[in-house]
C-alpha cells in the first residue's frame, strides 16, 4: 500500500499516487523520464518507495516552500517569496506542498527559483535524481480479522506497529506514525497483504486476558512490539533485557508510565536526527540527567529502549507533555474495534473495574448524622441509573474518555461507531458550513456566536442563523450536510424544544451534521442519539445550567472551536480555565475540530504579573488534528527554542510589543487577575 | 458511643478504633454545628440526591441556596418536604441579583447580595423556630458557579459568613462543589470546612466517602 511513482502520460514528468489517501501529485520535467526503482535506504528520511529519474530540471507545478537537508541536518529553506536560491553540493529537497512526504535527492549544485505560480529546481547538468515518497496517511491500510480469544487478539494487536513509518526516535513525530490497521472479529484470523510487524526486537508478555491486552495496545503499537501470552507482565528485548510491567504501582500505571517515558525520551533524542532543533524538554532533562542523545539516536529501537528504561520514571515525569488522551475501556470484546483508534492517539488505556460488586450500605453513624427517617423515592425524582464516575488519573492528562455502556460523568463518551465514521470523511475544500439555531428569545445574545466562528481568517465560513425553528425544520436541518450545528435553547426529556413542540432525536435515522453543540440543560441523551444517527461528535451538558452561564459557555465554546481546538480540548479549556463546573461533555469522536489553528496548536495564556511594561506570561498549548502529540512548537518569541505541544509550556517575560504580536497572530483566551479576555478584544496596553 | 457492625465496614480491615473516633467526631459536629464540603464528579442528579438526604426530615429547617433560578426546587428537598413549607427557604442567585445585572453572569456584588439573602433566611428561621442542634440544614448547590461571579476571596467570604451564621445556631452547612477536591482547592480554602464528602457514581449508584482532615480519617466508599 505504499505510494507509487510512475511516468506521466500527458506530459514529461512523474505522478506520485498515494492509494491510501487517494491523493496524487505531479512533478514536471523537460523531457520524458523512465522511473526506475531504487532502494528507499538511499534517503536519510523514511520513505515507503523510491525511484530514480534522469533530468536537468524538476518543476513543482505550484508555489511551495522547500526544505534543503544536508548530511548534517537541515541546511536551509526556500520560500517562494525568496525568488531564487543557489545551493552547492549534495542535497535532499523536501517539497512541502505535496500531499505525501516527497523528497528529491541530488548530488550536484542546484538553483531553486520561482517562476510565476511554479517553483523550478534546476541542476547544472542532466543528473540522476532520486525521488522518495512516504504516505502521510491517516487512513488504516486494511482490516485484520481475528477470533475473539485473547490469544488471537494479541496477534492482531502485534500488527498495529505495521503503520509506523520508522523505528527511529523520529516516530515520535505524529507524521511518522500512520494509522494502525483496523481490527474486527471473525471466525478465522486473516491479515491483508502488506500489513507486517516491523522487526523491532521487542516483546510484550502479558496474561492472555483483555484486562492485560488492552492497556498494552498503545505501547505495543509505538514499540512495534509483539504481544504474546506470559504469566507475568513484562517487556523483553532481543538483547535479553527484561522489564517488569507491574512493579510497585500496578500493571496499568506502569504500562502508561513506560509509554510516556519512552515517548518523551524519543522526542529528546530525535533532536540529533533530521531536525536538530533546540528543544526545551531536552534542555530540562540535560540539567538533571547525563543523556548522550547522539549515541542513543544511533541505537536500534530495542537497545535504545533498554537505555531509556534504565532511567527512573521520576527523573522524566515532569518533562512529559500533558497526555492528550486517557481512556477507560470495558475489558470485553466489544471494545476491541476501538483499539486501533486509541493506539493512533497513543492513548493511555485503562480497563474499567469489575462493576459486579455492590456498594457497602450506608452505616448507621452517617444516617444518624443526616437524621433521615426514610430514603427519598429516587425513582420518582428521575435519578438516572446509567451514570458512572471514572476513577481519577494520577498524571497530567488533557482529555479523558470512556468506552462502555454507561454515561461517564466529566469525561468524553467515545463510541467506536463515530470513530469508524470519521474515517469516511473526505477533505472538503468548500467553506465551513455552520447552522446556529436559537430557540429561546431570552438567549438571543448567544446568536453573536456567528461572529466568533468567523474570527479564524484561515478559513471561509458559511454561517446561517435560524430563530424559532420548528420541529420539521430542525429535522431537515439535521439531515442536511453541514459541518456544525450550534443549538441554543432548551432540551427536555421528550426532546429538543421547538416553538411547536419538541424534536426527539431518537426518532432520527439520518443525521448528516458532522458535529454539534447542544447548549441546553441535560442535553446528553438527545446528543447521544444524534451521534447514533450519524453525527461524528458533539458537545452536550449533563445537568441544569443557568441561562446566563449557558450563554457565556456557548460564546466561549464558539471562540475555542474557531481557535482550532478539538471538541474535547475546547470543553477542557472551558472548564479548566474559563468557566468552572463539570457540566459540558464531549461525545462521539473527541478529536474532531472545526478549524485549523493559526499556529498549528491552539494556545492559552495566563498573565501572572505585569511590572514595568513586562508581562510575565504562562503559555499553554494543546494538540490538534494537524499537530498531534510529538509536534514541536515555537512561540515566536525565542527564535531558537521549541516546545513539545501539550499543556503548560513555559513562563516567559514579554514586552508589550511581543505580547501584542502573539495576540494579533492567534485567537486565544488570556487570564489576568482572574479576568478572562480574548485576543481579538484587547491589546497588551489594555491590561496595564 | 457504640459502633455498629456496619460502621466498621467504613474502614479497611474493620477499623474498630477509627470507627469510634469517627462516630465521636460526628456527634461533636452535630452538637456544635459544622460546615461540610461536598465534592465529586457525579452528575447533577447525584448531587441532588446527596442534597436531599442532607436536608434531613420534617423535624429540620431547610435553606436551599442555588446560583440558578430553580424551576423545580422540590427536587432538591426530601420527598416529604415542599419549598412552600414555612420551615423552608429557597434563595437563588437570580432572586438576589439586581435588575441591572439580570441576563449576565453574576458579579461580586451579586454574590454579596446573595450572601445577605441567605443570612436573612437563617435569621428568619431562627427567629421563628426554636432550633435544636443540627436542626438547621443549609445546602448550597453548585458553589463552583460562584467563582465566575467573584474571585477566590469573594467566594471564601461568602462561605465564611454563611458558615458563621449556621454555626451560631449549631446547624449544618453543606456546600456542594461540582468537581474534585483539587479543583475545589483552587477556589476555596478547604480549611474552612470541618469535613468533606466525596461523591462518585458506580453502576448507576451514587457512593460517598467522608474525609475528616483534622483526624486524618477517610472512610471507605459506601452508598449514599
Amino acid at each position: 500500500m505504499e505510494p507509487t511513482v510512475t511516468a506521466l502520460r500527458e506530459r514529461p514528468g512523474v505522478r506520485v499516487v498515494d492509494p491510501i489517501e487517494s491523493a496524487q501529485f505531479d512533478l514536471w520535467t523537460a523531457s520524458p523520464v523512465r522511473p526506475m526503482s531504487v532502494s528507499p535506504d538511499l534517503f536519510r528520511f523514511p520513505v515507503g518507495n523510491a525511484v530514480e529519474i534522469s533530468a536537468n530540471r524538476v518543476v513543482v507545478p505550484e508555489l511551495t516552500s522547500i526544505y534543503l537537508h544536508g548530511e548534517d541536518g537541515l541546511a536551509g529553506a526556500f520560500d517562494p517569496s525568496d525568488g531564487r536560491l543557489r545551493v552547492e553540493g549534495a542535497r535532499t529537497l523536501e517539497i512541502n506542498s505535496a500531499p505525501t512526504k516527497l523528497y528529491l535527492r541530488v548530488e550536484c549544485p542546484l538553483v531553486v527559483e520561482r517562476e510565476e505560480s511554479r517553483v523550478m529546481v534546476r541542476f547544472d547538468r542532466r543528473v540522476d535524481v532520486q525521488v522518495g515518497v512516504r504516505s502521510l496517511h491517516d487512513q488504516p491500510a486494511g482490516t485484520i480479522t481475528t477470533p475473539e480469544s485473547p490469544e488471537d487478539v494479541m496477534r492482531a494487536v502485534s500488527l498495529l506497529g505495521s503503520a509506523l513509518k520508522t523505528t527511529s526516535a523520529e516516530r515520535s513525530f505524529p507524521t511518522l506514525r500512520g494509522h494502525p490497521p483496523l481490527i474486527e472479529t471473525g471466525d478465522v484470523f486473516t491479515v491483508p497483504d502488506g500489513i507486517e510487524r516491523p522487526e523491532t526486537g521487542v516483546r510484550v508478555e502479558v496474561p492472555a486476558e483483555y484486562e492485560y491486552v488492552y492497556p498494552a495496545v498503545s505501547l505495543a503499537y509505538y514499540l512495534g512490539a509483539e504481544v504474546v501470552p506470559g504469566s507475568q507482565p513484562r517487556l523483553v528485548t532481543e538483547g535479553g533485557f527484561t522489564y517488569d510491567l507491574e512493579g510497585d504501582v500496578g500493571y496499568e500505571r506502569r504500562v502508561g508510565r513506560v509509554l510516556r517515558q519512552v515517548f518523551v525520551l524519543d522526542c529528546v533524542v530525535r533532536t540529533e536526527g533530521y531536525y536538530q532543533i533546540a528543544l526545551h524538554e531536552r534542555h530540562r532533562l540535560e540539567e538533571r540527567l547525563d543523556v548522550d542523545a547522539g549515541w542513543l539516536y544511533e541505537l536500534p529501537l530495542a537497545a535504545r529502549l533498554e537505555q531509556y528504561l534504565d532511567m527512573p520514571y521520576d527523573a522524566v515525569a515532569d518533562v512529559v507533555p500533558a497526555w492528550p488522551l486517557t481512556v477507560d475501556v470495558d475489558p470485553s470484546v466489544s471494545s476491541l474495534d476501538a483499539m486501533p483508534f486509541l493506539a493512533d492517539e497513543l492513548a493511555v488505556i485503562r480497563t474499567t473495574p469489575d462493576q459486579s460488586r455492590s456498594a457497602t450500605p450506608t452505616p448507621d453513624m452517617i444516617t444518624d448524622f443526616q437524621r433521615t427517617d426514610s430514603t427519598p423515592d429516587l425513582e420518582s425524582k428521575g435519578v438516572s441509573s446509567e451514570f458512572v464516575t471514572p476513577d481519577p488519573v494520577s498524571f497530567d492528562t488533557v482529555g479523558r474518555a470512556w468506552i462502555g455502556d454507561d454515561v461517564p460523568v466529566g469525561v468524553t463518551k467515545l463510541t467506536s461507531e463515530s470513530l469508524h465514521r470519521s474515517l469516511d470523511v473526505d477533505p472538503d475544500p468548500s467553506p465551513i458550513q455552520i447552522h446556529v439555531v436559537c430557540n429561546d428569545p431570552a438567549m438571543q445574545a448567544e446568536r453573536a456566536v456567528s461572529e466568533y466562528y468567523q474570527l479564524n481568517e484561515r478559513h471561509q465560513f458559511d454561517i446561517t442563523v435560524h430563530t424559532n425553528v420548528e420541529t420539521e425544520e430542525l429535522r431537515a436541518l439535521l439531515a442536511q450536510d453541514a459541518d456544525f450545528l450550534h443549538y441554543i435553547g432548551h432540551v427536555i426529556d421528550d426532546g429538543i424544544v421547538c416553538p411547536d413542540g419538541h424534536l426527539d432525536t431518537g426518532t432520527l435515522s439520518n443525521v448528516s451534521v458532522t458535529a454539534f453543540l447542544l447548549n441546553a440543560c441535560d442535553s446528553h441523551e438527545q446528543g447521544l442519539q444524534l451521534v447514533e444517527a450519524g453525527s461524528l461528535g458533539g458537545i452536550i451538558t449533563l445537568s441544569d445550567i443557568a441561562d446566563t452561564v449557558a450563554t457565556q459557555a456557548g460564546t466561549q465554546l464558539a471562540r475555542l472551536l474557531a481557535a482550532g481546538h478539538t471538541l474535547h480540548t475546547s470543553t477542557t479549556v472551558l472548564q479548566t480555565h474559563l468557566l468552572s463546573g463539570t457540566n459540558w461533555l464531549t461525545i462521539g469522536n473527541p478529536t474532531l475540530s472545526l478549524c485549523h489553528s493559526q499556529s498549528g496548536n491552539p494556545l492559552y495564556l495566563r498573565i501572572t504579573d505585569i511590572d514595568d511594561g513586562i508581562f510575565r506570561t504562562e503559555f499553554y498549548a494543546f494538540v490538534s488534528p494537524s499537530h498531534g502529540l510529538g509536534s514541536a512548537l515555537k512561540l515566536h518569541i525565542d527564535s531558537e527554542t521549541r516546545y513539545l505541544a501539550s499543556s503548560k509550556l513555559d513562563t516567559l517575560d514579554l514586552s508589550e510589543i511581543e505580547l501584542d504580536e502573539i495576540l494579533e497572530r492567534n485567537i486565544l483566551a488570556i487570564d489576568y487577575n482572574g479576568e478572562r479576555y480574548w485576543s481579538d478584544e484587547i491589546s497588551a496596553s489594555d491590561l496595564i | 458511643m457504640k459502633t455498629t457492625r456496619s460502621s466498621c465496614h467504613l474502614f479497611r480491615g474493620g477499623g474498630q478504633e477509627t470507627a469510634q473516633v469517627f462516630a465521636q467526631r460526628l456527634e461533636e459536629l452535630k452538637q456544635t454545628g459544622c460546615s461540610i464540603l461536598v465534592t465529586g464528579t457525579v452528575d447533577s442528579e447525584g448531587f441532588t440526591e446527596q442534597l436531599s438526604l442532607s436536608f434531613g426530615n420534617q423535624t429540620c429547617k431547610q435553606v436551599l441556596v442555588s446560583p440558578y433560578q430553580l424551576s423545580t426546587p422540590d427536587q432538591m428537598l426530601p420527598a416529604d418536604i415542599s419549598p412552600d413549607m414555612e420551615t423552608v427557604r429557597v434563595v437563588t442567585g437570580e432572586q438576589a441579583r439586581s435588575t441591572a445585572t439580570r441576563g449576565r453572569v453574576g458579579s461580586v456584588d451579586d454574590l454579596a447580595a446573595l450572601r445577605e439573602a441567605v443570612l436573612d433566611a437563617i435569621t428568619e428561621l431562627s427567629d421563628e423556630f426554636e432550633l435544636e442542634d443540627n436542626d438547621l440544614r443549609v445546602g448550597v448547590q453548585s458553589l463552583d458557579q460562584f467563582s465566575d461571579w467573584a474571585d477566590g476571596c469573594g467566594v471564601r467570604r461568602f462561605v465564611q459568613a454563611v458558615s458563621k451564621y449556621v454555626g451560631l445556631v449549631n446547624g449544618t452547612l453543606y456546600c456542594q462543589f461540582r468537581g474534585d477536591s483539587a479543583r475545589a482547592s483552587e477556589v476555596l480554602d478547604l480549611g474552612l470546612f470541618d469535613a468533606r464528602i466525596e461523591l462518585r457514581s458506580q453502576q448507576g449508584c451514587v457512593e460517598q466517602r467522608w474525609h475528616l482532615s483534622d483526624e486524618d480519617i477517610t472512610t471507605e466508599w459506601v452508598s449514599l
